[in-house]
């Protein structure tokens, strides 16, 4: 088991826009930045006013290449955009998730990246 | 049932190449054991929860029984399933949690099925690339 601190290797963007945490605890898409102070747009009412809690899975997708370089085929902890803990074990992964305190641990395993352009069925 | 329609939770849809997919953060409730979370593809066409066949290491205190799954084209796959329960925006749901082997992605470790539907409200708009969900069908 392997636990990692990564908030810098891997890209934080989502199609260029990086999500930055608000104080109030919500997220928001940037529109710039410049060193570590994120400029953010305000987002339009609604969407500000219910949880958007999908940002790790998008950052999961964005970086499946290079998750796939940096881990190929092991179990990847993630919590807020950042990998913290990888390892072919699921039993190490809840051992460090334990460890680091990170309660409802994001778990998914880092493979090859495919692409489907054309999906009606996903077992296989 | 009621007529409003509105939605308290919006799930962006995420990227994936030139697809968006609609993919939910669905957290698994083993006894004695840490809460994990699984992404899983949101699937009208599946009728339960079911993970990859390699959760199942994730559940080794569970008892798993022998199934099978129907797919399309009369494709039937061999695969496991035990009783469980899920997290999802706040409700916790009693359900069948199956396990076969699937198409890999990092993105999605298993789909959402409609078992666990009942709980919420639904709405899909795929041009918007955004799930809105209602806690209160």
């Amino acid at each position: 088991m392997k636990v990692v601190s990564l908030k810098t290797r891997l890209s934080c963007c989502w199609f260029g826009h990086p999500y930055v945490k608000l104080p109030n605890d919500t997220w928001t898409q940037g529109s710039a930045h410049s060193g570590d102070a994120f400029l953010y747009e305000k987002e339009n009412a609604y969407a500000s006013a219910v949880p958007r809690d999908n940002q790790s899975l998008a950052w999961i997708a964005d970086n499946q290449e290079q998750l796939y370089r940096d881990y190929p085929n092991e179990w990847i902890l993630v919590s807020n955009q950042v990998v913290v803990a990888h390892s072919q074990s699921a039993a190490d992964i809840e051992t460090a998730a334990r460890e680091l305190g990170i309660t409802n641990a994001l778990v998914t395993k880092a493979v090859k990246p495919t692409q489907s352009e054309r999906t009606i069925y996903v077992f296989g | 049932m009621s007529s409003d329609k509105s939605f308290e939770h919006v799930i962006d849809f995420i990227p994936d190449g030139k697809l968006w997919q609609p993919v939910v953060s669905v957290t698994f409730l083993r006894a004695g054991a840490l809460d994990l979370s699984f992404p899983l593809l949101f699937d009208t066409g599946a009728s339960q929860i079911c993970l990859s066949s390699d959760c199942e290491e994730f559940f080794p205190d569970s008892k798993l029984e022998d199934c099978t799954f129907d797919g399309i084209g009369g494709a039937s796959i061999p695969g496991k399933h035990t009783a469980g329960q899920i997290r999802f925006l706040g409700r916790v749901i009693d359900c069948d949690i199956g396990f076969a082997k699937m198409k890999e992605h990092s993105w999605m470790r298993g789909v959402f099925g409609r078992e666990c539907f009942s709980a919420f409200g639904f709405g899909y708009w795929e041009a918007d690339h955004r799930l809105y969900v209602t806690v209160k069908p």
